[in-house]
């Protein structure tokens, strides 16, 4: 019977039949430049900062986002202002490093790093994978955007 | 039989016009396989996408490695093409033949075998190990799975008590196709043709996660392309001639009346194998190399030499 079976490539044909059926189900792909995916409402995309309704920021560097990092994508860089309250001059954000663990978002205090839900980011250069201050405002002016639509 | 000029114009046009919808349908049906449209950018549902291929591979820059042996580099893919078209030359297609040749079985089998040695010297010119291993992987697969073909064909030659092809296809008019007498010939015959024509699963000779490409490692442009060309023609001729020697080539009904319907039901038939070829690929992950040679060594040549034993009694007994 073995022998039969394998003599008559039993095994063989069965995984042909599989093929050939597949073959006039209907395709299952999205064309991707041309048609895409809406990622899910609590999607991890890249970062941005959130501003106050009056319009001043919402960061007030107190490093809880860069210190909870696990691979220290978060830099910030900071003065003391006329007050003596810290005064934010620039936040970078690594892309290249970041794996969108989402850390930062549950770190900081005042809800000013959020994640967005744009996933395309692809840059020709590594530089402008990272992203400073006034991108991240401009990725927040988004986000508060999609934010007041979606939830 | 026409024999002259035209005829010869006609075989050798059709085998260079077919391969680029070829490659085209073979995405399509490798892709609706897997469950995803395959081409679909350039043109409508992707129809010019051979064109766009074209265009890459002549604007690609032709490297050749330092240290390569400069002539064998040069003229391995050209070995790949011509050793095709010429085998392609003496197979009549319905009732257009180039070139009638009374042992047309037998040159066809040489001119295919021949391709494979472009494998092999590829392999060899282009001083990179990858590409060394993947001429050594042909070669022995050519040394594999020639003898269960030769006999396999044996066997059909014993049948038919001739080498050439409208002489099998006039036999197989009296007495039926030849399948019926010899299944397992076949079976083997299909086994090797994919084998000699180098596709999954029997690609050996490629391999991108073994070999970083295989013999072709170190082509680009054109002379990559032109092995492909090579190994899609002998896809063409392969099929032909398994429908001439197990399908009775172009007989069919009316066929005799309408010489015409003849070139059809060949090119029909041709056809099946053909998609036969990409369903294979869609299907079976290519054989590890020790299984392979085991399969050609252990099985398939005494199978084979027994079933010459069988065509032989098959002869002697009904007086075929």
């Amino acid at each position: 019977m073995e022998v039969l079976k394998k003599a008559l490539f039993t095994d063989l044909l069965k995984g042909m039949r599989v093929t050939l059926r597949t073959m006039f189900k209907p395709t299952v792909t999205l064309h991707y430049p041309f048609e895409k995916e809406k990622p899910r409402k609590r999607f991890r995309g890249i970062h941005a900062l959130k501003l106050n309704p009056d319009g001043s920021l919402r960061c007030e560097a107190c490093f809880l986002c860069a210190t909870m990092c696990p691979s220290n994508v978060i830099d910030m860089e900071m003065t003391e202002g006329e007050n003596g309250e810290k005064v934010l001059v620039d936040f970078t954000v690594d892309l290249t490093r970041c794996l969108f663990c989402g850390l930062c978002v549950e770190a900081c205090p005042r809800d000013a790093i959020v994640m967005t839900d744009i996933y395309e980011f692809s840059q020709y250069s590594v530089d402008k994978l990272v992203l400073h201050k006034e991108d991240l405002l401009k990725l927040g002016e988004y986000y508060q955007k999609w934010e007041r639509e979606n939830k | 039989m026409t024999s002259n000029f035209l005829s010869l114009l006609f075989v050798v046009g059709l085998m260079l016009v077919a391969v680029p919808p070829i490659t085209y349908l073979e995405r399509k049906v490798l892709g609706h396989m897997q469950q995803r449209p395959g081409p679909m950018v350039v043109g409508f549902h992707g129809l010019l996408q051979p064109l766009a291929d074209a265009i890459k591979l002549i604007f690609k820059e032709d490297i050749v490695p330092r240290g390569a042996d400069r002539l064998l580099f040069m003229l391995a893919p050209s070995f790949s093409v011509f050793g095709a078209l010429l085998a392609a030359s003496v197979v009549p297609i319905g009732f257009i033949q180039a070139v009638p040749l009374k042992s047309g079985l037998l040159f066809v089998m040489a001119m295919s075998a021949i391709s494979i040695y472009a494998l092999v010297l590829a392999g060899y010119a282009s001083n990179s190990k990858y590409s060394f291993l993947g001429g050594m992987r042909a070669a022995a697969q050519v040394l594999g799975f020639e003898l269960p073909m030769g006999f396999a064909i044996m066997a059909m030659v014993l049948l038919y008590g001739t080498l050439d092809f409208n002489e099998m296809v006039k036999w197989q008019q009296e007495h039926g196709w030849g399948i019926f007498y010899q299944p397992v010939a076949f079976l083997l015959f299909l086994f090797m043709m994919v084998a000699e024509i180098g596709r999954p699963p029997f690609d050996l000779p490629e391999g991108e996660s073994e070999l970083v490409g295989g013999f072709h490692t170190e082509y680009s442009g054109m002379r990559f392309a032109a092995f492909y060309f090579g190994e899609y023609i002998n896809i063409i001729v392969l099929s032909l001639i398994v429908s001439l020697l197990f399908l009775g080539g172009w007989s069919g009904p009316f066929a005799k009346e309408y010489p015409v319907l003849g070139v059809i039901y060949h090119l029909l038939k041709a056809g099946f194998f053909i998609f036969l070829t990409f369903w294979l690929r869609a299907t079976f992950p290519r054989y590890r190399f020790d299984q392979m040679l085991s399969i050609m060594w252990k099985i398939m040549l005494p199978v084979s030499i027994v079933n010459v034993f069988v065509a032989a009694l098959q002869v002697f007994l009904f007086r075929l």
